[in-house]
C-alpha cells in the first residue's frame, strides 16, 4: 500500500508499475510472513556530513582539476550553508572535534579549536525527513546545477573525463551511457534499467531540443537527485 | 499471505503499546505493594484501575497527532503567585500568609490579594490579577474584558519538586527532565507528521539550558531581532535558481514525473519510509510555490497588536485605585538589578510602570507564535520571556529602568506593581492569542503552558524572594480543558515546622504530599511534571515511570487524575 501511495505520488496516477511491486514482495504462501524484509517507517537518513559529502563528491571540483580557488570555496560555502550548518534539520551531532559554533549552535563554547561545552546542541545523531530538510536539499540541488563550475564537475563524472575537458558551451546533452554513469554516482551500486534510462533520456532530449545540451544536463541531475531517496541509508 | 505495510505498522503500534504497558507495570510494581498493604482502600484500587486505563490510553496516543504546544517560559523564576500559583484556592484557613507572597496593596499595606472567581458554578480563590480586567485588541472590539475570561480553559498544576536548586538545573528539568530522552518540545517534534508540519519545533528568542533536543526532526531556533517570521520561512523562500528550475520542471512535467518515478524505483530504496521523504519533498515544493513573499508587514502588524495590548496594560490605576506608598526606606521599597540592591524612592510606586513599560520581546514572541500557529507551520513553539523594561524607578542614587525576573531582593511594594503589570500584559496577550485559536478552531488541539524553572520562596520581612525550587508549578490553557481545575497539593508550613527556617514560613508553594501512584504520601517531581504536560499534548512522556496528574476523557476533555489541590499540614 505504501508503495502504491509512493507511485501515485510520483506519477500523478499516470504510471502503472504494480507488476514490479508484486515481484518485489511475492508471497511465500505462509500466512503472516513476507519473502522480503519490510522496513518500518523509522527510516534512517544520512546526516549533514553524509549529505554534504555526496554533494561535494558530485559537484565540487578541486583546484588541481582546474577550478579556481574562488569556485571551490563558493561551492563549499554553498553546501555548508545549506546542509552543513543545518544541524537541526539534517542531524549529525557535534563532537569534540567540531570546531565552530556555526556547526554546533550558539551554545557551543570554543576553546582552541574544539567544542568543549555545548549547552544548546540541537542536532540529532540521525534526523528524519522533514519539509525543511527537503527544502534545503532542493535549494542545494537547484543552486548547484545553476553554477557552471559545479555542473562541469558533475558532467565530468558522468562522462568519465576530466573537469578541464568539459566545455559547457555547445555541449551535447547526456547519452544513455552517460546517464547510466550519472545514475550510479547518485545511487552507488545501482545499475538502472534500460527502461529507466530511456525515460530520463526522453526528458533530457526534450529539454535539449527546446533549449540546449547544458540545460539537458541540468535536468538530468535535477531528476536524479530530486527524489532525495539517495539520502536514505 | 503478505502483510501490508499498514498491517506491519499496526503490529508495531501494538508492540509499542505493550512496551509502554510493560513500562507502566514496571513502575507500577514499585508501589503496588504499598498500595495493597498500606492503602488497600477501594479508592486505591480504583486509582490503580484508572492508572491502568491511562496506561492503555497512553499507548494509544502514539498513533495520534500531538497537540500544538506553545511553551511560554518565564526565564528566571517568576514569582508565580502573581499569575499561575493559587496558594489558597479553597479560600479556607489552611493557609499561612507570608508578606512576600502579597499580590495586592490595601490601606497602605500589602495583602494576600486572593480573589474568588466563579466559573461554571465553581468558585476558586485565585491570584489578584484574575479578578481584574485586561485590554482587548481593537480589532476585537477594544475595551476591556475580565482576566477570568481565560479561566474556563485553564488548569493550574502545583507542587512539583525540582531535584535541587539553581536556574540551570531547574531549566534542564523543565525542558528535558530525562537526559536520555528528547525535550518535551522534542517529543512533540518527533511525533508530528513531517509532511504536514514544515517546521516541527521552534525555539524563539534567547535559549535556555538544554531546552532543545529532538531525536529525529530537529528544533529550529530563531532570534527575535529583525523579522523572525521571515527568518523562519527563509528555507522555503524561492530564488532565481529555484524559480528557473521549477519552471523547467513544470514545462516538462509529464516527462519529469515519469523519469522521477523510474529513478526512484530503480534505486531499490522504495521500502517503508521512502514515502515520508517524498511527501516532505512535495510539501517543500508546495511551500516554494506558495511564495511567502515579504512578511515584514505581517510580522510588524502582529507585533504592533500585541505591543498595543501591553501598552494598554500599563495603567496601574486600573489595578490599584490608591497610591502604593510604603514609608521611605522601608524594605518594601527595595529594588534590585541583579548586581545592586537599592531603595526605590518613587512617592507612589505605581509610577514605576509608565506608558512605555513592557516585557522584553513579549510582543515579538507572541507575534511569532501566532504566525506559526495560524499558518500551521509548527507544532511546538517555545518562547522565553524575561525582563521588565522601560520602568521608571528613581532610587537613592540615580534611576533604574529594568526589573529582572530573578527577583532576589524586590521589596513587596515594588513587586506588587511590577509583577501585576507583568501578569496583566501576559494575560492580555494570552486572551488575544486564545481568541485567535478559538475563532480558527485550533484551540482544542493546542496546549499553552506558562511556567518558570521554579517559583519564588519568600523572605519574611518583605525584602524579596529566593529560588523556590521545592514548588514548581505551571498553568495550562487549552480548548481541551473544559472547566477550570487546580491540581497538586501544597505544604502548609513545611520549612518552619520541619526544618525550623523562620524566614521561609508560610504557604508559598512547597509541594505537599498527594494521593497518587497508590500512595497517599507521594510528592510530585519533575517526572510527574513532564508526564502531565505530555499527556495533555498527546505525546509519550520522556519520564514514563512517573504518571502525570491529568487524564483525557473522551467527553470531558483534559481532567485532573487526582483530587482538587489542597494544602496539607505535612
Amino acid at each position: 500500500m505504501k508503495k502504491l501511495f509512493l507511485l501515485l505520488f510520483l506519477t500523478g496516477c499516470q504510471t502503472n508499475l504494480s507488476g514490479n511491486i508484486a515481484n518485489s514482495t511475492s508471497s511465500t504462501g505462509t500466512s503472516g510472513t513476507s519473502e522480503t524484509p519490510i522496513v518500518l517507517p523509522n527510516i534512517r537518513l544520512g546526516d549533514r556530513y553524509y549529505v554534504s559529502s555526496v554533494f561535494s563528491t558530485i559537484f565540487q571540483p578541486t583546484q588541481a582539476e582546474g577550478a579556481t580557488a574562488g569556485e571551490v570555496s563558493t561551492i563549499q560555502y554553498f553546501i555548508d550553508t545549506n546542509i552543513g550548518r543545518q544541524f537541526t534539520d539534517f542531524g549529525g551531532a557535534c563532537d569534540y572535534f567540531s570546531n565552530s559554533t556555526e556547526y554546533c549552535g550558539s551554545g557551543a563554547v570554543n576553546i582552541g579549536s574544539a567544542i568543549v561545552e555545548t549547552t544548546n546542541v540541537m542536532a540529532s545523531p540521525l534526523a528524519q525527513a522533514t519539509s525543511l530538510r527537503s527544502a534545503m536539499s532542493l535549494r542545494t540541488i537547484y543552486g548547484l546545477i545553476a553554477y557552471d563550475p559545479a555542473l562541469r564537475k558533475a558532467i565530468s563524472l558522468a562522462k568519465s573525463t576530466t573537469y578541464g575537458a568539459v566545455n559547457l558551451t555547445g555541449i551535447a546533452g547526456p547519452t544513455l551511457t552517460e546517464l547510466q554513469t550519472a545514475y550510479s554516482i547518485v545511487y552507488p551500486g545501482v545499475i538502472p534499467s534500460l527502461a529507466t534510462l530511456n525515460k530520463i533520456h526522453a526528458l533530457t532530449s526534450s529539454v535539449e531540443s527546446s533549449y540546449n545540451g547544458k540545460e539537458a544536463w541540468k535536468m538530468a541531475y535535477n531528476v536524479l537527485l530530486s527524489t532525495l531517496l539517495w539520502q536514505q541509508l | 499471505m503478505i502483510k501490508t505495510p499498514k498491517e506491519i505498522a499496526i503490529a508495531e503500534l501494538e508492540m509499542k503499546k505493550t512496551l509502554h504497558r510493560r513500562q507502566f507495570l514496571k513502575s507500577f510494581s514499585g508501589w503496588s505493594g504499598a498500595a495493597m498493604v498500606g492503602c488497600s482502600s477501594a479508592a486505591s484500587v480504583l486509582q490503580m484501575m484508572i492508572h491502568g486505563a491511562i496506561s492503555k490510553a497512553y499507548g494509544e496516543t502514539l498513533a495520534t497527532e500531538p497537540r500544538t504546544f506553545l511553551d511560554i517560559f518565564i526565564n528566571g523564576g517568576f514569582p508565580a503567585q502573581f499569575l499561575y500559583l493559587p496558594l489558597n484556592p479553597g479560600g479556607g484557613s489552611n493557609y499561612v500568609h507570608n508578606t512576600w507572597n502579597s499580590t495586592n496593596w490595601v490601606s497602605d499595606q500589602p495583602v494576600a490579594g486572593f480573589v474568588p472567581v466563579t466559573t461554571n458554578g465553581q468558585t476558586m480563590h485565585l491570584p489578584f490579577i484574575w479578578g481584574q480586567n485586561i485590554p482587548r485588541a481593537s480589532a476585537r472590539g477594544g475595551g476591556q474584558v475580565p482576566v477570568s475570561s481565560l479561566l474556563t480553559n485553564t488548569m493550574f498544576a502545583r507542587g512539583f519538586w525540582n531535584p535541587s536548586d539553581g536556574h540551570e538545573v531547574g531549566q534542564v528539568q523543565v525542558f528535558r527532565p530525562n537526559p536520555t530522552e528528547p525535550s518535551i518540545s522534542g517529543m512533540v517534534a518527533d511525533q508530528v507528521d513531517a509532511s504536514r508540519i514544515p517546521i516541527p519545533a521552534v525555539s524563539a528568542g534567547a535559549g535556555g539550558y538544554a531546552d532543545f533536543y529532538s531525536r529525529t526532526k530537529g528544533i529550529k531556533r530563531v532570534g527575535l531581532n529583525g523579522n523572525p517570521v521571515s527568518d523562519l520561512v527563509s528555507s522555503f523562500t524561492s530564488n532565481a535558481e529555484m524559480t528557473a528550475a521549477l519552471a523547467k520542471k513544470d514545462q516538462f512535467s509529464a516527462l519529469f514525473q515519469e523519469a522521477l518515478t523510474a529513478v526512484a524505483q530503480d534505486a531499490r530504496v522504495l521500502n517503508g519510509g521512502s514515502e515520508t521523504i517524498l511527501s516532505t519533498l512535495s510539501s517543500a515544493e508546495n511551500l516554494f510555490r506558495r511564495n511567502f513573499g515579504n512578511l515584514t508587514d505581517v510580522f510588524n502588524n502582529l507585533k504592533a497588536k500585541y505591543a498595543a495590548l501591553i501598552t494598554a496594560s500599563t495603567n496601574m490605576s486600573e489595578l490599584f485605585s490608591s497610591a502604593i506608598s510604603p514609608a521611605a526606606g522601608h524594605a518594601y521599597r527595595n529594588g534590585n538589578d541583579s548586581v545592586n540592591l537599592y531603595s526605590v524612592t518613587n512617592a507612589d510606586l505605581r509610577t514605576i510602570i509608565t506608558i512605555n513599560s513592557t516585557v522584553d520581546r513579549m510582543a515579538e514572541s507572541f507575534a511569532v507564535a501566532e504566525f506559526l500557529m495560524m499558518e500551521g507551520l509548527s507544532k511546538a513553539i517555545l518562547i522565553q520571556l524575561t525582563t521588565l523594561l522601560n520602568v521608571a524607578m528613581t532610587k537613592s542614587s540615580g534611576t533604574a529602568n529594568a526589573i529582572i525576573v530573578d527577583q532576589h531582593a524586590l521589596g513587596v511594594g515594588v513587586s506588587v506593581v511590577a509583577n501585576n503589570f507583568y501578569a496583566r500584559s501576559l494575560t492580555a496577550c494570552l486572551y488575544e492569542l486564545t481568541s485567535r485559536l478559538k475563532e480558527t478552531n485550533k484551540f482544542n488541539e493546542t496546549v499553552i503552558k506558562v511556567g518558570s524553572e521554579f517559583t519564588r520562596s519568600p523572605r519574611d520581612d518583605g525584602t524579596g524572594g529566593d529560588h523556590g525550587w521545592q514548588g514548581n508549578c505551571f498553568m495550562l490553557l487549552s480548548g481541551a480543558i473544559k472547566k477550570p481545575a487546580i491540581v497538586g497539593n501544597l505544604s502548609l508550613n513545611f520549612y518552619t515546622r520541619t526544618q525550623n527556617i523562620p524566614s521561609l514560613a508560610g504557604t508559598w508553594g512547597v509541594g505537599g504530599t498527594i494521593n497518587h501512584e497508590g500512595s497517599n504520601s507521594t510528592r510530585l517531581n519533575m517526572g510527574h511534571y513532564a508526564s502531565t504536560v505530555c499527556t495533555a499534548l498527546k505525546v509519550p512522556s520522556p519520564t514514563p515511570n512517573f504518571l502525570g496528574i491529568v487524564a483525557e476523557s473522551p467527553t470531558e476533555g483534559l481532567v485532573p487524575l487526582i483530587g482538587p489541590g489542597e494544602t496539607r499540614d505535612d
